[in-house]
């Protein structure tokens, strides 16, 4: 078979212009089978032979649409074994008579031994080929054309077992489209070859436009060769829409393809491209209501396979002229700038680039799945802080509280203890002083002789010694020397008393300080001091204790300072009875500070630093 | 010789009824008043020799009703008769110009005592304390200040920024006071130094290495 391919441009007499390669058969069959176990269950069943014949010479995307829809309606409808045989024709480029006749021998001698049940031709160059030397090359086999005109048919009869799929351009709708998404159109550029094919479509068109003169003005480049055809749609006016129809060869017998032309033309025009069938779609066509190919394949290969099945063909209806789809290139109508909303219900729309959101969606989400989760934690945060923050407010709110209240507590305490020291002082050591009075008076009375004499002086000095108790408990309660002697000398005084009762030596020096205070301050302050004086005796076991207060300008100062043991802060402020908190609380009473230094061994320094009135100053 | 008159101020007025039979065999109890001011007064009009006189008492007591009879140059002698042991009361009583200081307890034994001491011109100090005021200024004595005296840290503060030059203003500004406080800080500095001028404030902080020269 190599060889008859070879052999045959040698027999070839025409063509001067390719004489190397001027025929190209592309050839290849392809055996489908439905599986081992169907074959192994009918080992002598003949396969059903399907020819598919293309007018063409080269593979373009839209012999692969062909293929595939005739190829997929065939095997999803046979079970048996299938082969499948394709040819590419090249009837578009070579019109002259000698070479269909030197192409028929080729067939005839290659499928010799090769018994086609249908033959499937593809496009009207293929059909009119079938339909004449059909039943000489391929005797017997039925006929089932796809994706043939209308009026390639319309004029002969065909033949007993012909039956397939036709086609059309939808010129009247295309245009209409047209004028829709370019409202400006007034002219319209159409484009074709003038191959047999481009001429016959051309003559088409212009039958169907005819009508829209004058309305619209209709300029046909017919052959015109592409860098001029390129030059040309440059300077179009702007309101014009390009058609292109169908181009193989050019007036200088130049061949290409039509989605060659459409992309040439679409790169530089200044007008929209539209196309009627959908191979020119994806090379800068705009779209239009557009022919679908592959369809129109597997409606061949259905019909294809009821033949198979022993359908009579002639009782199979032609169709498929109404199969056109609204198709659209989403890159073309961003170019136009024509919105995806004027287009026609139905439509679709493809060669969507990408956005940002469809390219990088995974990173996005996972970006904004990150931001939220981050989000919600910083909101989760600033919840807690917030809450915290209230309850520290609640806490320090609570804490308030509880200082004023120890604050009220202390007063009326020490109001008490006031009242309580006056009614002692008043009442009481009065009483007692006149007891004493009578009591020496009666004393005088007495001779010194007089045994009763020794009970009265012995009376005198038991109400003497009561009188001194209470005064003291009078004073402990309530230093009424403070009332009497202010500030400046209740402390000297309090440390004398101090120093007698606990054998301590207290040091006191007063200086500076104001005559006139308040007297809860003055009164903070001396129970700081006592309070003070008492831990050193108490805790510190202190022998020297000196005690000073001083003034200046702003604050008081008290300082208790001792020589004895000394103590750890940190550990006696959570045990009680050492009267830090109290001595504390007096001093917060007055919006003083108290400190408190001090190490086992090292001794103890108290200092309360309470500031004045202002106008104290 | 008549007795001596007696003016006796106290608000326990049981307690001045009982000093009257106390009192009257010896000398003349010419009234009894429950204030110090009630004292002033009636020490003017009746101008008595003695003035028995306790220190707690309502509206004026006794220790400033004494001070106020000392600047009005009244010529009776005080006699403090308190309930408070207390040196610390003695010595201001003495301060205040009393001539005598003695417990109430004791006002049997030892007032009419105090009394004709007094009058004889001479101080009568209730025994019961005596040992104490002894003390006490031996230990005054003992502890007589050899330096100047310790400034507080706020006035150590304020006084090395005055001797740095720094106005009153900026001081405050400094330490976040007023101007007005800063200028006292500086007051009471210079009279616990017994300075008159701020050169010599100056002076001293340079002395004492608060500021370096």
């Amino acid at each position: 078979m190599n060889q008859e391919i070879v052999a045959l441009p040698a027999q070839w007499p025409g063509k001067k212009s390719c004489p190397a390669v001027f025929w190209l058969a592309i050839t290849y069959a392809c055996v489908f089978t439905r599986g081992g176990t169907a074959i192994s269950a009918e080992p002598h069943q003949q396969p059903k032979r399907v020819l598919i014949l293309f007018a063409v010479n080269t593979i373009l995307p839209v012999h692969l649409e062909w293929e595939h829809g005739i190829c997929s309606a065939l095997q999803a409808g046979t079970d048996g074994p299938l082969d499948i045989d394709m040819e590419f024709a090249d009837l578009l480029r070579f019109e002259e008579p000698v070479y269909a006749e030197k192409l028929i021998s080729l067939l005839r001698q290659k499928y010799s031994n090769r018994k086609i049940d249908v033959v499937i031709p593809v496009y009207d160059e293929a059909f009119e080929f079938i339909r004449r030397y059909g039943q000489s090359v391929f005797p017997g086999a039925a006929v089932v054309f796809c994706t043939v005109h209308q009026d390639a048919f319309d004029s002969v009869k065909l033949g007993q077992n012909v039956t397939g799929v036709t086609c059309s351009f939808d010129f009247d709708g295309t245009l209409e489209l047209a004028r829709t998404l370019w409202p400006q159109t007034r002219h319209v550029a159409v484009i074709a070859g003038v191959d047999a094919s481009g001429r016959r479509i051309e003559g088409r068109a212009r039958r169907a436009f005819a009508k829209y003169s004058p309305e619209l003005e209709f300029t046909y480049f017919s052959g015109t060769p592409i860098e001029i055809l390129q030059d040309e749609v440059q300077r179009l006016p702007s309101d014009t829409v390009i058609f292109v129809l169908s181009y193989v060869k050019d007036s200088r017998g130049t061949t290409t393809t039509t989605p060659n032309i459409v992309s040439a033309v679409s790169r530089v025009a200044n007008a929209p491209v539209f196309g009627f069938h959908e191979t020119l779609f994806g090379h800068g066509l705009l779209g239009g209501h557009l022919l679908p190919i592959e369809k129109q394949g597997w409606l061949a290969g259905e019909m294809a396979v009821r033949v198979l099945h022993g359908e009579d063909p002639t009782s199979i209806p032609i169709t498929g002229a109404e199969m056109h789809e609204y198709l659209f290139d989403w890159r073309e109508l961003r170019r136009w700038r024509i919105p995806e909303s004027s287009l026609p219900a139905g439509s679709t729309v493809r060669y969507r680039e990408p956005n940002l959101w469809d390219l990088y969606k995974y990173y996005l989400l996972g970006v904004i799945g990150l931001v939220v989760v981050q989000s919600l934690l910083i909101v989760k945060l600033l919840l807690d802080r917030r809450r915290r923050q209230r309850a520290e407010a609640g806490l320090s709110a609570s804490e308030e509280e509880t200082r004023a209240l120890k604050g009220r507590l202390l007063m009326a305490q020490e109001d008490e203890r006031k009242r309580l020291a006056r009614e002692l002082h008043d009442d009481v050591s009065q009483q007692l002083a006149c007891a004493a009075i009578e009591a020496g008076k009666l004393k005088q009375l007495l001779l010194d002789s007089d045994p009763v004499r020794q009970s009265v002086g012995n009376l005198t000095d038991e109400l003497d010694g009561i009188a001194e108790d209470v005064h003291r408990i009078s004073r402990q309660l309530h230093p009424s020397i403070l009332d009497d002697l202010g500030l400046k000398l209740a402390p000297e005084s309090e440390c004398n008393r101090f120093s007698e009762r606990n054998g301590v030596q207290v040091r006191c020096t007063c200086r500076g300080v104001p005559t006139t205070l308040p007297s809860d301050a003055a009164l903070c302050i001396y129970r700081i001091a006592q309070e003070a004086l008492r831990n050193a005796v108490k805790h510190s076991g202190a022998h020297e204790v000196d005690v000073s207060l001083t003034a200046d300008a702003e604050y008081l100062y008290l300082s208790v300072e001792d020589t004895g043991r000394g103590f750890d802060i940190r550990e006696a402020r959570g045990r009680a009875g050492l009267g830090l908190a109290s001595m504390d609380e007096r001093a917060r009473l007055v919006g003083g500070v108290l400190t408190v230094e001090s190490q086992p061994g090292q001794g103890t320094r108290i200092e309360a630093r309470i500031p004045l009135p202002k106008d104290e100053l | 010789m008549t007795p001596a008159r007696v003016l006796v101020a106290d608000d326990h007025r049981m307690f001045a009824e009982g000093l009257r039979g106390l009192l009257e065999p010896e000398f003349e109890l010419v009234e009894i008043v429950d204030d110090g001011r009630q004292l002033i007064e009636a020490a003017q009009r009746l101008a008595p020799d003695v003035i028995v006189v306790d220190i707690t008492m309502p509206r004026l007591n006794g220790l400033d009703a004494a001070k106020h009879l000392r600047k009005a140059k009244c010529r009776a002698k005080i006699v403090f008769l308190t309930m408070h042991r207390d040196v610390t009361y003695l010595t201001t009583a003495l301060q205040a110009g009393a001539s005598a200081f003695l417990l109430k307890n004791s006002a049997s034994s030892e007032l009419l005592t105090a009394i004709r001491e007094v009058m004889a011109g001479r101080t009568y100090i209730t025994p019961l304390l005596v040992q104490r005021l002894a003390e006490m200024c031996a230990e005054s004595d003992s502890e007589s200040p050899t330096g100047l005296p310790a400034l507080t840290l706020r006035q150590r503060e304020v006084l090395q920024l005055f001797a740095e030059g720094r106005s009153a203003k900026q001081v405050a500004a400094a330490l976040h006071i007023s101007p007005r406080t800063a200028e006292k800080h500086k007051q009471h500095i210079m009279a616990l130094l017994q300075v008159a001028t701020t050169a010599d404030l100056v002076q001293y902080a340079i002395r004492h290495g608060i500021v370096s020269q």
